[in-house]
Formats: structure tokens, sequence, C-alpha cells
């Protein structure tokens, strides 16, 4: 089930209870903001770890960088042949909010490019309150059309779906970013060997 | 220019302007998004 699917379902299921509706949305968008925060936080401090190993740390991001660039590229391709696990759900607003938290790790498939040029990035910089506050605003931005679903009683659905067709391009450019990363550290790690 | 001061530049431009990553952030969550 989509996940305008879920949240459609949970503003159905408590339309006699819109005050818990949007509480159920809003748990979720929490779930997804927390997922992502330590999901960023996590690549800074494994960042900041890895930086003491020069060439090392340097190889192992350009294989990183690469990797996450091709399959970026190769996004549609990827999506056909792996989908994202399943995660169970279940209604009300704590497990909406689990349901959230898993929502950002689970669908690392659907968003790698941006998300892994994100965790590259705060990884690069090494600051783990820096590397939080980048995935805060990724959350914040990947959880607000579901906030404002629920808000809005499914009204924006439409609106979700034409946001979706500039995924690919963002996708694109995220991928030859996270390249052009990945040629950089590939440098560095010779250089520095 | 020596790779390691690239990043560091590149990691001082990126904390430099935090409101403004955080802006690219939101959007690239934002333009992410799937059903």
């Amino acid at each position: 089930m989509g996940i305008v699917g879920y949240v459609g379902a949970q503003m159905n299921l408590a339309a006699d209870r819109l005050r818990q509706g949007r509480f159920v949305a809003a748990s979720f968008f929490g779930g997804v903001v927390l997922g992502l925060v330590v999901l960023g936080t996590v690549a800074a401090y494994v960042g900041r770890v890895l930086a003491r190993w020069d060439a090392a740390f340097a190889l192992g991001a350009a294989v990183f960088s690469v990797a996450a660039g091709v399959v970026a590229l190769l996004g549609p391709v990827v999506r056909r042949h792996l989908s994202n696990p399943k995660i169970p759900n279940r209604g009300g607003p704590w497990g909406a909010f689990v349901y959230g938290l898993l929502f950002s790790i689970a669908t690392l498939g659907s968003s790698a490019g941006p998300l892994m040029l994100l965790l590259t990035i705060a990884a690069a910089v090494g600051k783990p309150a820096y590397g939080a506050l980048l995935s805060l605003g990724f959350g914040v931005g990947r959880g607000a059309p579901f906030l404002l679903l629920g808000l809005f009683a499914g009204q924006l659905g439409g609106w979700i779906s034409r946001i979706e067709h500039a995924r690919r391009f963002v996708e694109v450019v995220s991928g030859v970013a996270l390249l052009a990363i990945g040629v950089y550290f590939a440098r560095l790690a010779w250089l520095v060997r | 220019m020596n790779p390691s001061d690239w990043l560091h530049r590149f990691a001082g431009s990126v904390t430099a302007h935090p409101a403004l990553a955080v802006l690219v952030a939101i959007a690239a969550g934002l333009l992410t998004t799937s059903t």
C-alpha cells in the first residue's frame, strides 16, 4: 500500500475523530524526521571516526559515493528489481510514528540519490550537530507532504503526485554529484596512500 | 590545490551557510517525495 493510501486510510478510519487523524499524521511526520535525523547524525559520527584513517576513509568514501551515484542514476531500473521492504503498519498515533521511523530507512531505495548525497556530505563535514541539522531539513521536506495530507484530510493527493514528477530530476542531479564526489575521493586516496 | 584543502574548503562552505544548506535539504526532501 502506498504511503498516501496508508495516511488516507488512517484519515478515513478517524473521519469522526479529525483531531486524532491529525495526530496520526503528525506522529508519522515525527517518525520520518526522527529516523532521518538519526541517520544524518550517525553518518557524521562515522565520518568523523573514519577520517582518522586517511587513505582507507578516502577509498571507502569513493567506493560508497560511486555505488550510490550509480544506484541513483539507475533509479528506475533498481526500483523495478528491488522493491522497498514491507513495513508492518498499525493504526493509531504510535503505530504511525513507528511506521514513519521505519519508512525513512526502508525507503532508502526510492530516495537513494539525494539522501545518500546528504549522508555523504554529513560524513565529509564530520560534525554530528551539522549532520543532524541537514537531515532534519531533509526530513521536514520529506515528511511535510504527508503532514499536510493529514492536516487537510487527504485533499492534497494530486499535489503530491505532481511533486513526484520532479523526483527523477533530483535523483539524476544527486547521482552525478555523488559520482563527482567519488572521483574526488578516489584521487584523494591515491594521493595520500 | 591539495585535495585535503579542497575537502576543508567544501566542508567550510557548507557549514558557512547553514541556512542555505538546510533550505536545499528541505527542497531535496520535498522533491524526493514518493508514494
